[in-house]
């Protein structure tokens, strides 16, 4: 489907009345206002936005499918291995990136990371007016350390409770004061002041540092560690999700344990992951080939005889038909379940197949989908086609940008030329309205001059239609 | 009398001639009517005051040129017309020119939303 484009003859008026001319005079006209490009125009930048819009389509499956299939890649290099924990009422094993198999047991977890958080022990009348410091200098102090610089509650009205919120908040000391009141009694007023993150800590608060230096009385829990062992291994953390104890591993302290119990974290070798990604690539590769298939044959779309469409059929065929170098016994992805109908071209995924898998013949698809010069080439050749940068269908949308530049100065060009006429038919239009009415009171005075001569000379009276008619009065 | 019936008929001959051209042209032929028809009109106030009856051939020539003035008329509101039909074919054209120009990107003078 492409541009159509047509050229309009002025018709040839051919009448023998005085106004033929006239008449043909508004034909030519006409064919000429027909003559400015716009339905071509018009088709062209169809033509252009529709084909943006399946290229755009296209490359979102392609790069889906270059997705799935550098998962495959990377579930084969990984043996898809899955982490999982024994109890994840104690443990949760976040993520794992581990390249082997393993196993790691945790033991004694006595204690989960909580947040430290105290309040002053005295309550205040008001959170205004009343004073919280002697002096108006007061000393934040965390796990025994000073924190910088000291509290400054001199200015006026900020020696108070909401002052010294603000104040403790200002200084980005990992902690976070607010003021409660809890309505009873006539200091219902409290400061709270909490840690940010979990961990042991401890937090003091000192009136007049430099003085009489008195602490102000702050009940509360310093927070706690997260205490297990790893393997043996004693490890207290201020945090429950752990990153680096186990290198590739991540896991959350949820729950004591009691005496001996164990919890056992592995990291298992989970086919399931490749099936699940093996449909996930049949339902891609078939919404693909149906984008595909719509561009070619009869019935094709814009992109008919696109070397794209080509290049990333013949990239599909490489990669239902790639076969291993090994000599393991799955060499292609059909070892896996993949079929494909003959009489619809559809592909499908056989799960019974894949789920009969010996665990040897999993480790082949292992080795066969971890190959990185062979099955893991396939995505870098999908994503030469659907790279957002650097791909071929996004080369394709520049040109068709470029051609969208060259319609809008074309489009420019003629709404100039169209402006100057309308401002040219516009003086027309006015010298014809003045020349019309000049004519038509050249007629009025016509008219009653032969009228009043016909009256006097036969006492006939002359109508505006030119015929005669008695007069009354004659 | 003779010449003033000539002078009204060569002037809307004129007129009839600059039809279509150079609108000065028409203004001009319009104007020279104008002015012929003011003449015999005065010559006729003339006649009329003198009592004096006027020749029955220049009564037929000034109604000639009523007719001739008639279908100048009819012509110049055909041509009207076709000014105005393609003024309103522009006014169309211009806004679908306007509605391409759309499709891709704003206007001068207006912010682009996109990303």
């Amino acid at each position: 489907m492409g541009t159509t484009t047509s050229t309009l003859n002025p018709l040839t008026f051919s009448g023998l009345s005085p106004y033929a001319s006239d008449f043909q005079k508004i034909l030519t006209r006409a064919v000429a206002i027909a003559q400015l490009p716009i339905t071509q125009l018009q088709n062209e930048t169809s033509d252009i936005s529709n084909r943006e819009q399946l290229a755009s389509g296209i490359q979102t499956a392609v790069a889906n499918l270059a997705t799935t299939v550098g998962n495959l890649n990377n579930l084969g290099t990984n043996q898809s291995l899955t982490g999982t924990s024994s109890d994840t009422s104690k443990v949760v094993v976040n993520n794992s990136s581990l390249a082997s198999p393993a196993s790691y047991q945790i033991t004694q977890i006595t204690s989960l990371a909580t947040t430290a958080s105290f309040g002053t022990t005295n309550g205040y009348a008001n959170a205004t007016t009343a004073p919280v410091s002697s002096t108006g200098t007061m000393q934040l102090v965390i796990n025994g350390k000073a924190v910088t610089p000291s509290i400054d509650l001199t200015a006026s009205g900020s020696n108070n409770l909401n002052g010294l919120a603000s104040a403790i908040n200002g200084l980005n000391a990992g902690v976070t004061a607010t003021v409660i009141n809890t309505g009873t009694g006539a200091t219902p007023y409290y400061l709270s002041i909490s840690a940010n993150t979990t961990g042991s800590n401890t937090i003091q608060l000192v009136d007049d540092p430099n003085g009489t230096n008195t602490q102000v009385a702050l009940t509360g829990s310093s927070g706690s560690n997260a205490d297990f062992y790893l393997q043996g291994q004693h490890i207290v953390s201020p945090s429950n999700t752990v990153t680096s104890a186990i290198p590739g591993m991540t896991f959350t302290i949820s729950g004591t344990t009691s005496g001996n119990q164990t919890v056992t974290l592995s990291a298992a070798s989970n086919p399931t992951q490749i099936s699940n990604q093996l449909q996930t690539f049949v339902n891609q590769y078939n919404a693909l080939q149906n984008l595909l298939n719509a561009q070619v044959g009869p019935q094709a779309g814009l992109l008919l005889g696109n070397s794209m469409i080509a290049g990333i059929q013949q990239a599909l065929h490489g990669l239902l038909n790639f076969r291993g170098t090994g000599n393991g016994v799955v060499q292609s992805l059909a070892d896996l379940g993949l079929q494909m109908a003959d009489n619809t071209g559809v592909l499908s995924f056989n799960s019974v197949t894949f789920n009969e898998l010996s665990s040897s013949q999993i480790q082949a698809a292992y080795s066969f989908l971890s190959s990185s010069s062979g099955f893991g080439t396939l995505a870098r050749t999908l994503t030469a086609f659907s790279d957002p940068v650097s791909g071929s269908i996004a080369g394709q949308e520049t040109q068709w940008q470029t051609s969208t530049t060259h319609l809008t100065e074309q489009i420019n060009t003629l709404v100039d030329r169209a402006n100057v006429m309308q401002s040219t038919l516009d003086a027309k239009l006015q010298a014809a309205d003045t020349l019309i009415m000049q004519l038509q009171t050249q007629q009025q005075q016509l008219t009653a001059e032969v009228q009043s001569l016909n009256f006097t000379s036969y006492g006939y009276n002359n109508t505006n239609t030119g015929s005669f008619t008695r007069s009354s009065g004659g | 009398m003779q010449e003033l019936g000539q002078s009204l008929a060569h002037t809307t001959a004129q007129l009839a001639r600059a039809q279509g051209g150079d609108p000065q042209e028409m203004e001009k032929a319009a104007a020279e009517r104008s002015r012929a028809i003011g003449l015999v009109r005065a010559w006729l106030a003339g006649e009329r005051a003198a009592g004096r009856p006027v020749d029955g051939e220049f009564v037929a020539q000034l109604a000639n040129e009523l007719e001739n003035g008639r279908r100048l008329l009819l012509r110049f509101a055909l041509a009207r017309e076709a000014m105005r039909s393609e003024r309103m074919a522009l006014d169309r054209e211009l806004q679908v020119l306007h509605g391409i120009r759309g499709l891709f990107g704003p206007a001068e003078g207006q912010l682009s939303c996109r990303g």
